[in-house]
């Protein structure tokens, strides 16, 4: 009958499975015993050359190991890792550097050339954090491959960064990679010295707009008077455009302008960001007109306009006072609401 | 004549829920091969390396954590702890009171010495009235408020319209997260360009672990049959269903106890919806709805790696009132947005997501009822019954204890959160068993739940915990 070939078909289909599971189970607990064991031998030598590895790092030197095996070489990366994360002196850095060029640098290497994804992007963050950059030319190889993924782009090209190629790493982010987000472009650039990123701002008209809205949220970030007249000329430039939105954020960040007349028809601005912005920006200036400004943001439709005014009115000499005559005289109870929450908030 | 119908009934009842079987099994293996294909990628990726870089504070989102609070007295100092402790650069905690009737409130005020404030809240979602708000002296991010009793979804949408940062995490009141959690939770969100505006991480389960002071010390396995197949239960729907699902976008729970979501978002949709049992899986088919009617590219997605511990029923009855309650939001979230299925203006969530829960998810129970009683009825009366009995019984072998087994199986592979040998072997032991009991008492569970939605049971039910935490 038909339907016993069935029942046949798939009773054995169900041993076949169940024979094929019990083996991969088998594999795992092979694999598994002699991971635990791995983890043990690794953790003694750890334990074994901690503070020798520990004195070499804090004296700048290097320390010698002869037994190169995959054990102590795991160990080594781990306990380099550990204090690249807290030592922040030159000497100690350039100690870790030299270890790792000479225990790690040739393991990374054929890591970077090999298939597996996982095991390359975690070299690449080893490199990066060891600065070695006696693997840049590996690192831009990898960058040659046609079938690099996006986070391998990423960390390879921060690296380079870090390194100190303007020309490499501008072309990069501008000409070849340019659907990387704000985010990534972001810590791209917090990776260049004082000195590449300059160049970066000289040539802030040829980069494209997410590229240019990362360069002023470094800015911001940064908070360095030095790029302020930078930052007013282009939002002098890119005024009423996303641009000119964040280079007011970074003018409010770094807390000063030559002028702050030139954003008064801000108070009036359709867009709420320049309102919250010009609110914030106007409590580095205390004089008369600021607190009327102020006190009318802070009867803002826009509730992040009000809140940001009545921020901004707690760091001006006499803005608790016009605070709580807001609170007691006026006629608008959310401008009531915000600030009486700001007068609050510094007794906690 | 009447043997004649009879068998004849048998052979099409029989041959229905071999083919229901059949298209199921295979359903979950394009599933299950599309996880593998994406946890294979990210195999031995070292994990902490690659979300360092996340840490910096210039990068990170900030998030508000709302804890709602019913009632949890035995749990919610440990879990606020655990949350103290978390590895991330700024955040806020609000724990939402929700009319306590034990002795939450003052627990709460006395061990972290809160003081009443006054703030203004910007209304954003109706809510019931709020009695206080509370901040702690010693902790400022660490807020309190009090309300009138609302259910868990109120509270939520209390915290939401308290909450002061973009993104938002509700999370049960008894549960530990690791250390990283949030951090690997946001990445999709950081590195997206808020192209992402939910993600959620997985759910495992705390009881038989070694919990201290809100830390999680050591992973463990519990002694309980019931809570090692919960174990297994929870591997399979996160491991197997979730990566292959958010994949392609077709997401539609994201863990109530533990997932972040874009603040505008969820005002936007409306917040937490009140009158249903389900109210997690509810919000995330009507972000996915707000997704498709504003025609946005926004994604849902899911994070295998960052795990928040829970703690599970060790009893049949507060399991069995657990599964029936969630049977039931399964189906209020169902109804309510039933113009989704097999509505092709919704893309993939309307032609594969719905169409999956209402066959498989609800009413895949009544199905393997059916074949169960077919199975054991067939004992009795033999001949043509009983092959199509050893067919069912075959397949859901298959479909119950096979898959689990693979589950766990992915687990050591690629997440491999339990340290031990042994662990795996007794997990492994354990799900073989799974189409000889745990199965067939879920499936009666869930059937229970149904009745109930006919006969119109409403309410949650009185859960019992005893804390997760030493």
């Amino acid at each position: 009958m038909m339907i016993s070939n069935e029942v046949i078909v798939l009773f054995y289909a169900t041993i076949f499975i169940l024979i094929f599971l019990l083996l991969i189970l088998l594999y795992l607990i092979i694999r598994k015993t002699l991971e635990n064991q791995e983890t043990l031998k690794v953790n003694l030598i750890k334990k074994e050359i901690e503070t020798s590895l520990f004195v070499s790092i804090s004296e700048g030197k290097v320390y010698e190991r002869s037994n190169r095996d995959r054990f102590s070489l795991k160990a080594m990366e781990e306990l380099l890792k550990s204090y690249s994360d807290t030592v922040v002196g030159t000497l100690e850095i350039q100690s870790i550097t030299a270890m790792a060029d000479k225990y790690l640098s040739e393991g990374y290497r054929k890591v970077l050339k090999g298939r597996s994804w996982s095991k390359r992007i975690n070299a690449l963050y080893h490199i990066e954090d060891f600065h070695m950059h006696k693997l840049s030319d590996d690192v831009r190889q990898l960058l040659q491959s046609r079938s690099i993924t996006k986070e391998e782009v990423i960390v390879s090209v921060r690296f380079l960064a870090a390194t100190g190629m303007f020309e490499e790493v501008f072309e990069f982010v501008n000409e070849r990679y340019t659907d990387l987000t704000d985010f990534d472009y972001r810590s791209i650039l917090f990776k260049l010295d004082e000195h590449s990123f300059g160049l970066f701002v000289e040539r802030f008209s040829e980069c494209h707009p997410t590229l240019q809205w990362s360069i002023l949220e470094i800015i911001s970030i940064r908070k360095e008077l030095s790029y302020l007249s930078f930052v007013e000329r282009i939002f002098q430039m890119y005024k009423g455009e996303e641009t000119g939105i964040r280079a007011l954020k970074a003018i409010a960040s770094i807390g000063f302008t030559t002028d702050i007349e030139q954003f008064y028809s801000l108070r009036g601005s359709s867009e709420w960001q320049e309102r919250m912005l010009f609110a914030k920006l106007i409590r580095f200036f205390p004089s008369e007109s600021s607190y009327d400004i102020l006190a009318t943001l802070i009867h803002d439709r826009n509730w992040w306009v009000r809140s940001q005014a009545a921020q901004s009115f707690t760091k001006l000499p006499k803005g608790k006072e016009q605070l709580i005559k807001i609170m007691e005289n006026s006629h608008d109870p959310y401008a009531r609401d915000i600030a009486t929450e700001w007068l609050q908030k510094g007794e906690i | 004549m009447l043997q004649q119908i009879g068998e004849y009934i048998a052979i099409v009842f029989g041959g229905f829920i071999t083919i229901y079987m059949v298209l199921v099994i295979s359903f979950y293996s394009v599933i299950l091969l599309l996880s593998l294909l994406q946890l294979r990628r990210e195999y031995k990726l070292d994990k902490e390396q690659a979300y360092d870089e996340y840490l910096n504070d210039l990068y990170t989102k900030p998030i508000s954590i709302i804890v709602p609070a019913f009632n949890e007295e035995a749990g919610l100092i440990q879990s606020v702890r655990s949350l103290l402790g978390i590895n991330y650069p700024t955040y806020e905690i609000i724990v939402v009171n929700d009319g306590s009737t034990d002795d939450s409130l003052n627990k709460m005020i006395r061990h972290y010495e809160m003081t009443e404030i006054k703030k203004v809240i910007r209304k954003q979602v109706e809510t019931k009235n709020i009695k206080g708000i509370y901040q702690s002296r010693t902790l400022p991010n660490l807020y309190l408020i009090d309300k009138e009793n609302g259910g868990k979804a109120d509270a939520l949408n209390v915290g939401l319209n308290f909450s002061h940062y973009p993104y938002i995490c509700s999370l049960d009141g008894d549960s530990v997260l690791e250390r990283d959690a949030f951090l690997k939770v946001m990445k999709p969100i950081m590195i997206s360009n808020e192209d992402v505006i939910a993600s959620g991480g997985s759910v495992r389960i705390a009881n038989g672990c070694k919990i201290s002071n809100g830390h999680l010390l050591e992973v463990g396995l519990s002694k309980h049959p019931l809570v090692i197949m919960q174990i297994i239960e929870y591997l399979r729907a996160f491991l197997m269903g979730r990566i292959g699902l958010s994949r392609h976008n077709l997401l539609l729970i994201v863990s109530g106890a533990f997932g972040v979501f874009s603040k505008s978002w969820v005002a936007e949709a409306g917040g937490y919806k009140t009158t249903t049992v389900g109210e997690d899986m509810e919000l995330v088919v009507r972000l996915h709805r707000l997704i498709k009617e504003k025609g946005a590219k926004k994604k849902i997605v899911y994070v295998p790696d960052p795990v928040c511990w829970t703690e599970v029923p060790e009893e049949t009855k507060f399991l069995r009132r657990q599964r029936r309650r969630w049977h039931r939001g399964l189906f209020e979230s169902l109804w309510a947005h039933r113009k989704l299925a097999f509505n092709p203006k919704y893309g993939s969530i309307g032609m594969i997501s719905f169409p999956y829960f209402w066959i498989v998810e609800f009413f895949g129970p009544i199905i393997e009822l059916s074949g169960y009683i077919y199975v054991l009825s067939s004992l009795f009366l033999g001949g043509i019954y009983l092959e199509f009995a050893i067919i069912i019984f075959l397949l859901s072998c298959l479909y119950g204890s096979l898959f689990s087994m693979a589950s766990v199986l992915l687990e050591e592979w690629s997440l491999r959160k339990y340290p031990k040998v042994s662990h795996i072997v007794k997990l492994f032991l354990y799900s073989m068993t799974e189409t000889l009991w745990y199965r067939p008492l879920t499936v009666f569970w869930r059937c229970e739940g149904i009745w109930q939605i006919i006969v119109g049971e409403k309410g949650w039910g009185e859960m019992k915990r005893k804390g997760v935490s030493e």
